[in-house]
């Protein structure tokens, strides 16, 4: 019998389409939340590996791996779950082991993100898609770097041979690590799909290449 | 360690022994590295004429190995797979006064020049054999004090066993010997180390297409010599300009740039200072010029790229380097006018760069910063209200769940979609725990919202802990909007649990560097004993008065709230720069003790239009400015007006408190009018754009009248802390 009940629980997981709502602007702990609650109003226990398999089955371009959009980002699930919206928010009560449960608190806001998907209540911020992983890290690095700051503001014959080393991480007389670190940060912005950085990069390509002292 | 070869016969030197310890001697000694470094250079520059001749390709491997021993110098080993020599060459490059690249390719930019090079630092070297294989033939040689050159194998031709030997397989050579004692350095560490930052080799480590390889004899341990340039902040400079000499022009391509940290200075391992090299990497000095070991310029560093090629090969041309080696000849034409220029250019940096000597105090600076920033606000206009953080397709709380503290007021949000208020809103509030108490009840919009959101306040406030509530909002107009509903819940205050009815709340705190704050002891009243004094400790850098008497019982009574007094303690630091010390402030009362703990933490940067106000140096015909990029006030004390005023015990003096108040209060009216017609502030509207500068002084005269006297105040509340600064 059990076996039974668990397996209508996988069945009716597996059968979750993505939510049809715009969620891109919402924070990833309200979408757990959400997941939580999914679980909770069809009966079923929200364990963790359940709420993993929820979450992204209704979320997937939140919670996907980089580079891998049919894999679950568990990772960033169990952050949102258990370090943000139960140790810090307190939306949730529970951990790993013992499931989660919606507190009152966790209430007010999962009617508020029910209102947000609704579309009701509009979120004035923006939250990153991309999961803090070493692509995204050293992509904000590399955009935290003066030569991305000139050439954003259209300042790009300012920027000098220092500042191109310094943005690809490497000595100025290191040309050839330079070059490696370029391609390495060419497959990270690529990966994460940050065209901005794309571009920034196909230019350091050019001055790079085009300056024989660079 | 390669053995050395046996000398057959000798032939006379041109010079006598005296030259050489009048001219290399000394500059060795000064600069025993100097030794090794010709010996490489020497080396690279066999490798630039292969490249220019035969078309080879880099990476350019030199090796030097050396031999370390702890009470003797160290043996050195020189090697490279470049030209090699035959006997001819090697008659002109051991010769004195060869001037050119032995007569061969003048063309090929390397540093051989006149002054020390090859022959003085293998006479420096105890002995010292030049082994060199050309197209199949072996020449040793070796040079005498006095000049004599030795001879070993002359043009014999060279076996398999003696290229694996010399470890030359095809042409090139090894230099060896033994340096002598005045050289200190016994550890091979440290030699790679000082190498590395040598000024002499820091343009060969920088190019990519030598390689310095440098080994330990005995451990075989290698390394690679690189350079690594200080950390640029700030590009200073970067331009080229041209030194007419002899009808000729010389391009000097010139780079000054700025790092965060005080660079060390001089000559031969400092950081801060001008590179002067010419060709790839042949550096003749390091030096600020007159600026040299100036410490206004301990955080800069760059270098002078000189087109000078054919001046530092004419022979009949004076050395560019003076004979000892120690740098460019300053006494030198070509050098003077060089210096000249760099000079006038490195002076415009001083003064842009100089610090002064005069400063505001910090204290009230801040003051005055606010303030300013506060003024310009108010005059500009608001400009347009901060995006809620929510928008609601009709009204919602936000946040949708608070947590107050008991006995104190929180503000949430109410935020309201203009849409809904065209004919009139009025909405009340109500809580549905009595004890959480709503300030005002209802909310009532009357007026057409200009903005597309209102955001309207709602205080909360309870003094009863551990409760729970909602505050629901009902719609009264109009009616057909649902009610919305926010959480909230009652915490304890923590100031009414004081840890054994005495304690600091909260027990950590953090002080700003050079700051002052207040800090809240809360003792419980049943404790309190008349005419009893708190004995508060404090350690450094924390100051806090030594001890602090408890008002009377009448004016105690209005400081307790629910049995507890609190009591405000204040403290301060000692001075500034103790940014992430921690100290902790101990206070006792009678039997009871609590401690605190303190971090002292940056002062938060001041962000609006005016971001310092200070007496800068600089030498300029303004008497003050607004460096609008970087918000800077600044007033020229060099000014010879502002000097008039700058006599004897001027600092407390009336007129020239006023006379600097009045100049700063100008300024910051100017900047505050330019910025706000930039920010197309409505309040400074202008008619004529084409001429606006008569609509522009109008602007100015009418916040002259008006926010002129607030500033004026302030300003010379500021000048009164005008102060000379450590020296």
């Amino acid at each position: 019998m059990k076996t039974s009940v668990r397996e209508k629980d996988e069945d009716v997981i597996r059968g979750i389409t993505e939510c049809q709502r715009d969620y891109s602007s919402l924070d990833k702990d309200r979408l757990v939340l959400f997941a939580v609650n999914f679980l909770e109003s069809r009966k079923m226990e929200p364990t963790f590996d359940k709420v993993v398999a929820v979450t992204f089955r209704l979320f997937p371009k939140k919670f996907s791996l980089i580079g891998f959009p049919e894999y679950p980002d568990g990772r960033t699930i169990y952050y949102c779950a258990y370090n943000h919206c139960t140790l810090t928010k307190k939306w949730l009560f529970g951990n790993v082991q013992s499931a989660f449960k919606i507190t009152e608190r966790g209430r007010y806001f999962l009617d508020e993100t029910k209102k947000m998907l609704e579309g009701k209540i509009k979120s004035t911020r923006t939250h990153e898609i991309v999961p803090r992983r070493k692509e995204a890290t050293f992509i904000t690095e590399l955009k935290k770097t003066n030569a991305f700051g000139k050439y954003t503001s259209d300042r790009k014959e300012e920027i000098t041979k220092f500042e191109i080393y310094e943005a690809l991480k490497a000595q100025p007389n290191k040309k050839e690590l330079a070059l490696a670190h370029l391609e390495r940060y060419f497959d990270y912005a690529n990966r994460i799909s940050d065209f901005q950085a794309i571009k920034f990069l196909e230019f350091v390509q050019i001055k790079m290449g085009g300056d024989k002292n660079a | 360690m390669t053995k050395t070869p046996e000398e057959k016969r000798t032939e006379p030197g041109e010079v006598d022994q005296g030259y050489w310890q009048k001219t290399t001697l000394e500059a060795f000694k000064n600069d025993p590295l100097r030794m090794v470094i010709e010996l490489i250079k020497n080396s690279a520059d066999s490798y630039t004429r292969l490249r220019k001749k035969e078309n080879v390709t880099p990476p350019f491997e030199i090796s030097v190995k050396f031999f370390c021993r702890k009470k003797k110098p160290p043996s050195i080993e020189v090697l490279d797979h470049a030209q090699g020599m035959d006997s001819t060459k090697l008659k002109q490059a051991l010769k004195y006064g060869t001037q050119t690249s032995m007569g061969e390719d003048t063309e090929a930019v390397t540093s051989a020049e006149k002054g020390i090079g090859l022959k003085h630092a293998m006479m420096a070297l105890r002995g010292n054999w030049l082994i060199t294989i050309k197209d199949g033939l072996i020449n040793e040689r070796n040079k005498h004090l006095d000049f004599t050159t030795g001879f070993g194998k002359e043009d014999e031709k060279v076996t398999d066993e003696e290229r694996k030997k010399l470890a030359i397989p095809s042409n090139g050579t090894l230099i060896t010997g033994t340096l002598p004692e005045y050289f200190h350095e016994r550890k091979f560490a440290t030699i790679c180390e000082r190498l590395q930052q040598h000024f002499l080799l820091r343009k060969l480590l920088q190019n990519t297409d030598y390689r310095v390889y440098v080994f330990d004899g005995w451990t075989k341990e290698k390394r690679v010599l690189e350079y690594r340039p200080p950390k640029t902040e700030k590009e200073i400079l970067k331009e080229s300009f041209k030194i007419v000499y002899n009808g000729k022009e010389y391009n000097i391509d010139l780079s000054i740039n700025k790092t965060g940290e005080g660079l060390t200075q001089g000559k031969p391992f400092g950081d801060s200072g001008l590179l002067f090299y010419y060709g790839e990497y042949s550096v003749v000095d390091f030096t600020f010029c007159r600026y040299d070991k100036d410490f206004s310029f301990s955080r800069f560093f760059g270098e002078a790229k000189m087109g000078i090629e054919t001046l530092i090969r004419d022979p009949n041309e004076a050395p560019l380097v003076d004979e000892k080696r120690r740098g460019l000849d300053p006494e030198h034409p070509f050098n003077k006018k060089l210096f000249g220029e760099i000079n006038q250019k490195l002076r415009g940096i001083q003064e842009e760069e100089e610090e002064s000597r005069y400063f505001f105090d910090e204290y009230e600076l801040k003051n005055v910063l606010r303030e300013l920033n506060r003024i310009y606000k108010e005059i500009k206009g608001r400009g347009p209200p901060p995006e809620p953080p929510i928008k609601p397709e009709t009204y919602a709380f936000y946040p949708v769940y608070a947590s107050i503290k008991e006995y104190e007021l929180r503000t949430v949000f109410l935020i309201i979609n203009s849409v809904i208020t065209k004919d009139g809103f009025e909405i009340s509030l109500q809580s549905t725990n009595p004890d959480i108490i709503v300030k005002q009840p209802t909310i009532k919009i009357e007026e057409n919202a200009k903005q597309e959101f209102i955001i309207k306040q709602v205080q909360l406030y309870s003094e009863k802990p551990e409760i729970k509530g909602e505050i629901v909002a009902t719609p009264v107009f109009p009616p057909y909007l649902e009610p919305e509903k926010m959480g909230v819940e009652v915490l304890e205050n923590p100031i009414f649990s004081p840890t054994n009815g005495f304690a600091f709340v909260p027990d950590k705190t953090s002080i700003v560097d050079g700051g002052e704050k207040k800090v809240d002891l809360c003792i419980d009243r049943g404790l309190v004993k008349s005419c009893s004094d708190i004995v508060i400790a404090s350690e450094d850098p924390v100051v806090c008065p030594g001890k602090l008497t408890l008002p009377s019982q009448e004016n105690l009574e209005k400081c307790v709230r629910k049995n507890i007094a609190k009591i405000e303690i204040p403290m301060k630091t000692k001075g500034t720069e103790h940014i992430g010390e921690k100290a902790t402030v101990k206070a006792s009362y009678g039997d009871k003790a609590t401690s605190l703990t303190v971090t002292i933490v940056p002062e938060p940067t001041i962000s609006g239009l005016f971001r310092n106000v200070r007496p800068s140096a600089k030498n300029t015909k303004k008497i003050s400015d607004f460096i609008t990029d970087e918000g800077i006030l600044e007033i020229y004390y060099k000014h010879p007006l502002f000097q008039k005023y700058m006599k004897k015990g001027f600092i407390s003096k009336m007129d020239f408190l006023v006379f600097v108040a009045d100049t700063l209060t100008r300024e910051a009216v100017k900047a505050c009018v330019l910025t706000g017609i930039e920010e197309n502030s409505s309040r400074f509207r202008i008619f004529d754009m084409e001429n606006p500068e008569k609509e522009i002084e109008g602007h100015i005269d009418r916040e002259y009248f008006e926010q002129g006297p607030k500033m004026h105040e302030m300003f010379m509340k500021l000048a009164r802390t005008f102060k000379l600064g450590e020296e």
